[in-house]
Order: structure tokens, then C-alpha cells, then sequence
């Protein structure tokens, strides 16, 4: 009986850490970490979408995240200045048809992160 | 690039006109756009001293027109007089043949007058007696009206409100605005304090800049879709025309060079929209008294709202 109760414990904590890998697993996979610049912006729009189901359809990035800077504090001011270069170098490639280089768009995937829950974007 | 152009003009036009940059802004917007403006605002509220100290700014050939009900178009486009020396009819220019053309009070003039003016914004030319002219290049309407007023106007009609590029409300300064003017006016303040600030061919530049800026195609797909939203809704009789949108496209892009940018983004097209539209959108009469809508100003940003802009 006590070995059955041990071995019934042990798939059950097996199966804990399964599921937990699993998780683990499916959120690194939805951030990826080498995302291009259009995915960081796209995976920023998914969550947004998520997270703040009342924000308008017609948002613009730019006011969008200037909304999001007054409200997610967990971001550094540093990442700050870096998300907004780069939507500069989003918008002149996504609108003006120009290459971007040196891009670093792993602060936008993790602002998408940090999105602050259970608040709602200031209107 | 003109990213210093707009501050250089405020700065310069902020030495006589006080708190009106926002308005300022529009105007040289709309100029590089070729566009005409309608200033709407109750009197005294500095529309005139604005578009004065705009065309002086620029160094621009500055004409007032004070519309009142006996007025003829000829007062306006000019016509033929016999020169006696040669015994002929001559063309003489009126007062539209200048730079900045300021429209004072458009709506105290019978519609016939306020039409004379429609040739003149739409193809920048007069035509009289059967003799045409072009107009100096770059020319710019920018008429006035006191929306409170409702005796002895005649309000402007569909087809003409559509010829203006932008209509940009005049409301009260503020009290710390006020304040200023106050204080400006106990000295001397004349319009001789703003000086041209344009080297010689700068606005040509500007002009060629504004329309080497580029549009994506999702940017053009995207301002249709701000008209036909303002078409289909039930609460409008009358949304945005075709010529609204060229215009909104073409303020657009101004507003970007002005920007320092050679493209368009989704915010100029939004920063712009109520100013281009909301004149040329007419509400239902029983939606706005059922009170399903609280103006176009206030429609369009609802529009503005529910239209996906590429991102």
C-alpha cells in the first residue's frame, strides 16, 4: 500500500513538472528571443490584444506606446529609449520602404512581456 | 529636409500672434499642401493678426478682401476696363491675384461672390469674360467665418465648404494667453515685427520636398476606409467626397516633411483627418437631435477609433 501511495506520488510530481515544462516551453516558444522586427511588432499587437480588450481598433503605434509608457513601469527607462528607435526604424521600413539595420527589437517582445495586467490603457 | 521649417515659422510668427502655434502649424501645412483654409472662430480671437503675420513670415504677396453683401465678383477677380491710349479693354487684376488671399468674413457675401472664388481654389485660375489667368504660384485662400453668427449670412454652400482643405476652430486663449496679450499690447506691437525668414527658392524646395514624400499602398488603402465609414454610418447625410481624401493624403504628406520624415505614417493621416473632414461631413438632421451624435468633430474621432490603420 505505501509503495503504491510512493509511486502514485511520484508520476503525480512528474506530471506537475511536465506540465510546468510544458508551460515553461509554450511561453519561451511565444516570445521568441531572435524575433525579427515585424514579428516583435506583431507579437506586441497579439498581446495587446489580449491584455486590454476595450483599447480601440484604430490605434496608431505611436500612441499606443505613449499610453503604455505612462503605465507599464515595469519597463527601464533605457528599454524606453530603445523601443522607440526602434519603431522609428519599424515605421520608416513598414511605411517608407526602408531597410533597417542594427536593429534590436528584443525590447519590444519584452515589453510585450511586461504588459502590465488587469489595467486598462489610459484613454 | 524641412524638420527646422515649422519651428523657425512659429518662432517668427510667435513674435506678434500669442498661443496660436497649433493653428500656425496647420496653416503652413496646408500651404505646402496647396490647399486653402477656413478659419472658423467668433471675432477677436486673432484669425486676421494670424494670417497676416503667416503671408509676412513667408515674405508672400498679402491681399484682404472684406466680404459684404454688396458685393460683385468682378470686386474679387477683376475685370476688363477701357484703356483710353490704346482703345482697348483691358484686364485689370483684382485683388485674388496675390500669394495668401485673405477671405475676411466669406460668409456676409451672397453665394454667387463666395462661388467666383471656386475656379480660383480648384485650378488656381480666373476666368472673365471668357479671358483666363493663372494666378500667382503659391496662391492660398484663407477665408474666415464667425459660426455664431445667424443673421445676415449666407452659409456656405456643400460644393464650396469642400474646396477647403482644413477648417481649423478658433477658440478662446487661455487666461495665461490672455495674460500675454495683455501685456504684448501696452507696447507698441506691430506686424513689421515678423520678418521673412525664407531664402530666396526655399518654398519652391519645400514644395518639391512635400511631394517627393512616399506613400505605401496600405496608407492609401487606409484613408478610404476613414470615407467610407464616414458614408455608411446612418447618423451622416453627407460623408467625406473623393476630393477630401486627395486633400487629407496631401496634408498628410506635408505634415511629414514637416516632420523631417519622406514618408507617411498612420499618425499624419489621424493628426489630420477631423481638421480635413469633419467641414465636409453633414450630420443627419433627426440622429444630431435624437442627440445619436454630438457633431462631426467629435463623429470623426469616433471614426478615427473603429478604422484599423496598417501597423
Amino acid at each position: 500500500m505505501v509503495t503504491e501511495v510512493v509511486y502514485f506520488l511520484i508520476a503525480a510530481n512528474a506530471a506537475v513538472y511536465v506540465v510546468l515544462a510544458i508551460g515553461l516551453s509554450r511561453r519561451l516558444n511565444k516570445f521568441p528571443r531572435d524575433a525579427t522586427l515585424e514579428e516583435a511588432f506583431k507579437i506586441l499587437e497579439e498581446e495587446l490584444k489580449k491584455r486590454y480588450p476595450d483599447l480601440p481598433e484604430g490605434y496608431t503605434w505611436n500612441e499606443v506606446l505613449t499610453k503604455l509608457k505612462r503605465s507599464a513601469t515595469k519597463t527601464k527607462r533605457s528599454d524606453w529609449v530603445n523601443i522607440e528607435n526602434t519603431l522609428k526604424q519599424y515605421e520608416a521600413f513598414r511605411y517608407g520602404g526602408v531597410d533597417y539595420k542594427e536593429v534590436d527589437p528584443r525590447t519590444v517582445v519584452r515589453l510585450a512581456q511586461q504588459l502590465p495586467r488587469g489595467e486598462k490603457v489610459v484613454r | 529636409m524641412l524638420d527646422d521649417l515649422r519651428p523657425r515659422v512659429l518662432s517668427e510668427i510667435g513674435n506678434v500672434v500669442v498661443g496660436r502655434e497649433e493653428e500656425a502649424s496647420l496653416l503652413l501645412t496646408c500651404l505646402l499642401a496647396r490647399g486653402h483654409v477656413l478659419l472658423e472662430g467668433v471675432p477677436g480671437v486673432s484669425k486676421t493678426l494670424l494670417a497676416r503675420a503667416f503671408s509676412n513670415c513667408l515674405g508672400l504677396k498679402f491681399s484682404r478682401i472684406q466680404f459684404t453683401p454688396d458685393m460683385l465678383p468682378l470686386d474679387i477677380l477683376g475685370g476688363f476696363v477701357f484703356n483710353m491710349k490704346t482703345r482697348e479693354f483691358d484686364f485689370k487684376e483684382g485683388p485674388v491675384f496675390t500669394n495668401i488671399l485673405l477671405a475676411d468674413e466669406i460668409n456676409r457675401t451672397a453665394p454667387k461672390v463666395q462661388s467666383a472664388l471656386l475656379e480660383a481654389m480648384q485650378e488656381v485660375q480666373v476666368t472673365v469674360e471668357g479671358h483666363t489667368s493663372a494666378l500667382p504660384h503659391p496662391f492660398m485662400v484663407i477665408a474666415t467665418q464667425n459660426p455664431a453668427e445667424f443673421e445676415g449670412v449666407y452659409p456656405l454652400p456643400e460644393n464650396e465648404k469642400d474646396r477647403f482643405t482644413m477648417r481649423i476652430p478658433f477658440g478662446y486663449p487661455s487666461h495665461a494667453v490672455e495674460f500675454e496679450i495683455l501685456k504684448r499690447n501696452l507696447a507698441d506691437m506691430d506686424l513689421s515685427l515678423v520678418r521673412p525668414i525664407l531664402r530666396s527658392g526655399e518654398l519652391e524646395e519645400a514644395f518639391k520636398i512635400v511631394d517627393a514624400v512616399k506613400v505605401s499602398d496600405d496608407i492609401l488603402h487606409y484613408i478610404p476606409r476613414i470615407a467610407e465609414k464616414t458614408r455608411s454610418d446612418n447618423r451622416i447625410s453627407l460623408g467625406a467626397s473623393p476630393r477630401a481624401l486627395v486633400q487629407l493624403l496631401q496634408v498628410s504628406r506635408a505634415n511629414a516633411a514637416l516632420d523631417g520624415r519622406e514618408f507617411v505614417t498612420p499618425d499624419d493621416v489621424k493628426k489630420l483627418a477631423k481638421v480635413s473632414l469633419s467641414h465636409r461631413i453633414r450630420l443627419d438632421r433627426s440622429a444630431a437631435l435624437k442627440g445619436l451624435v454630438q457633431g462631426t468633430d467629435a463623429f470623426v474621432d469616433q471614426v478615427l477609433d473603429v478604422v484599423k490603420p496598417p501597423r
